[in-house]
């Protein structure tokens, strides 16, 4: 892999939020742990994990919006902590974030047009007329008629329209990459797959970087499969990432297997399996969070049937266990074969 | 349908009063409940499912009306009206017959109550005497049911229990009269998909132990199928496809049902088949004349547009609202 070709790079990053607590001792929450991710250029990566899992936190630190407490973040090879602010300036608008809820990411008092006309202005180089611009992006959205919307205001939309407004202002600075956090979580059932299948398209034609955020294994399998990958988070750490044909079709730590396993199917058949299966990988008990941020091992070993002594002391890495397929599990060797293989 | 009907809702239409007319929020509502099934009501947000269980309930905010339909109630072999009854009478129904757990937002629970005291005032208010003890035994029971500690989560305030453990509480508190009918609404929404699949087993069970009848509305179809016997589908106001779960997933006849199912992000089954469903849903203020589903549907014909498509019968349990069934 030629070093040109990755346009995001995340080196031990580290996020720690102090608790504090009055006349106690503060306690440090460690929000992620030790991350290293390379995004390479082109790539429909999804990075899944449960809320507190850390994977807001890893997009905020990843365009900018927050600093990680240890490590750097490379943008097209340039440490992001070290750049001059004209230099950071000039390399910003190639980075567009979009956020989780559209209701609230779109000003209300402002028309479809200048939702859009607004950073058009700012970024357009050639001579065309505004009007048009505008009417291109909202087309390429799949607004359409634009013409119609240009007096309408965002509370005209649904949310899978107003989901697809942010990704056309995202779209305005022509970005080399997106970090689409949780997008189709606010959003109606019935738009979701457009909403991301927007993106795939998007990604497709355009070849820009997408990294997607997402609570939804089914979401980041759809988004990634054909060439993407897949990250799943557990508090703070990356488990395993891999393609979605390892990290769906061969799952290997037992944490991406439970969250296979608890995702709703159509069917009820293949439902009522998945419900067995699902307490050989998962322990269903309550635990205080500042207990599993106190330990030293596994943050899954409370929740693991296979933990053995090493999960509690000693924290995995990450290993390659075949085809890019990276997983952070002690157990590796004595995971039994995935039951669902084949239920693709 | 086979079993005895604990519920039947007979041509329920609901309206919302807004400065800018009326909202038709439910259209023509038919729905049976067959006792000791569980019965789940899909549909997306605003198309009118919560809608369904406020009529019923009869506790709709207050511009909404209900225009016309019954809801009939079957108590000791009769059947009463909840549409007609007196509001005291339905307060007797409320909790000891019919018990509704909300979502489990943060303003489900007081949070300057501990959760004992919720169950104390729950007794308190239905003017049932019991001891003390025999609450703190009776919803200890409960929820041990629910796989919570009991002992540790009735002397909890709200904010110190987790998502799922809450709506776990608010389903052992709703429990607490034994009802005939839970009614629950988006009850797994808002959870981590964990602490969701533990709530469905949990529901599960305690149907299967109580044999209880259960109703809910969700916008998300697997988890509808997961839990529910029976299925009815709502797009835009209208119930446009009911029947056993297994006939509406596995052979989906009405074209919304059909691009629902073709639109679900699954880690089971073909990714390349995934169809996203394409078009807005409906105004509600201004329905589309015709079969509200008819703007986005790819087998539409000329009649969509005009006629309002009746009930078909498709089997004793399959009930479609499409012209395209018309001769079957």
């Amino acid at each position: 892999m030629r070093k040109s070709e990755i346009v995001m790079s995340l080196k031990n990053i580290n996020r720690v939020f102090v608790r504090r607590r009055f006349l106690r001792k503060s306690i440090p929450f460690y929000a992620l742990e030790d991350i290293n991710l390379d995004v390479k250029k082109g790539e429909r990566i999804s990075i899944i994990g449960e809320s507190g899992s850390g994977k807001t936190t890893l997009a905020r630190i990843a365009c900018g919006l927050d600093k990680p407490t240890e490590g750097s973040v490379f943008w097209f090879g340039k440490d992001v902590m070290r750049l001059k602010s004209g230099e950071f300036r000039e390399l910003r608008p190639k980075v567009q974030y979009i956020h989780q809820n559209p209701y609230a990411s779109i000003n209300p008092s402002r028309t479809i047009f200048d939702v859009l006309a607004d950073p058009l202005k700012r970024y357009r180089k050639n001579t065309n007329s505004l009007e048009e611009e505008v009417a291109e992006l909202l087309r390429s959205v799949g607004i359409v008629p634009p013409e119609f919307f240009f007096n309408k205001y965002p509370r005209h939309l649904s949310g899978g329209g107003l989901q697809r407004l942010a990704i056309a202002r995202a779209m305005i600075p022509k970005p080399e990459i997106i970090l689409a956090d949780e997008i189709v979580s606010m959003i109606d059932m019935s738009f979701r797959a457009a909403v991301v299948k927007l993106l795939i398209e998007l990604n497709k034609e355009t070849g820009i970087t997408i990294m997607m955020i997402s609570h939804d294994i089914g979401v980041a399998r759809y988004f990634s499969h054909g060439g993407g990958r897949i990250a799943v988070m557990l508090r703070g750490r990356i488990v395993e990432i891999g393609s979605p044909n390892s990290i769906i079709g061969n799952p290997v730590h037992p944490y991406t297997r439970a969250l296979i396993l608890a995702s709703p199917v159509a069917d009820k058949q293949l439902a009522l399996k998945k419900r067995e299966l699902l307490l050989k990988y998962n322990i269903q008990k309550e635990v205080w969070e500042s207990e599993i941020m106190k330990m030293k091992g596994c943050r899954y070993a409370f929740f693991c049937p296979f933990a053995q002594n090493e999960c509690w002391n000693e924290r995995p890495k990450l290993l390659d266990v075949g085809e890019k397929h990276l997983v952070a599990c002690h157990m590796v060797e004595k995971m039994p074969a995935w039951e669902l293989g084949s239920a693709r | 349908m086979e079993g005895l009907k604990i519920l039947k809702i007979e041509n329920l239409s609901v309206v919302y009063l807004v400065r800018e007319g009326s909202i038709k929020a439910s259209v023509d509502i038919n729905l049976d409940m067959v006792e000791g099934s569980i019965m789940a009501i899909v549909g997306e947000s605003a198309s009118g499912k919560s809608t369904i269980l406020e009529a019923m309930t009869r506790t709709l905010p207050p511009n909404g009306r209900i225009v016309s339909g019954n809801v009939y109630y079957r108590k000791n072999g009769d059947y009463m009206n909840l549409v007609e009854i007196k509001e005291e009478d339905l307060r007797k129904l409320r909790w000891s017959e019919i018990a509704l757990v909300p979502q489990a937002v943060q303003n489900a629970l007081n949070p300057t109550m501990r959760i004992f005291d919720h169950f104390m005032d729950t007794v308190n208010d239905h003017g049932v005497d019991w001891l003390q003890r025999d609450v703190w035994e009776k919803a200890n029971k409960l929820l041990d049911m629910m796989g919570l500690d009991g002992n540790r989560v009735l002397k909890s305030f709200p904010h110190e229990l987790s998502g799922g453990m809450r709506q776990r509480t608010l389903i052992a508190l709703s429990l607490l009269f034994e009802p005939k009918l839970l009614i629950l609404d988006e009850p797994t929404s808002a959870l981590d998909v964990l602490t969701q699949a533990r709530l469905i087993k949990v529901l599960d069970e305690v149907h299967h132990k109580l044999k209880i009848t259960m109703i809910f509305v969700t916008h998300d179809l697997p988890v509808a199928a997961e839990l529910s016997d029976y299925m009815g589908v709502v797009y835009g106001g209208n119930l446009v496809e009911r029947g056993r779960t297994e006939d509406v997933i596995g052979d989906p006849k009405h074209p919304y049902t059909k691009a629902l199912v073709a639109s679900l992000m699954s880690v089971a089954g073909n990714v390349e088949k995934v169809r996203p469903i394409p078009g807005e849903p409906p105004s509600l203020l201004e329905p589309p004349k015709g079969c509200v589903f008819h703007p986005r549907c790819p087998f539409r014909m000329d009649k969509c547009s005009k006629e309002i498509p009746p009930f078909f019968k498709l089997d004793e349990n399959h009930y479609v609202r499409c012209w395209l069934h018309e001769k079957e």
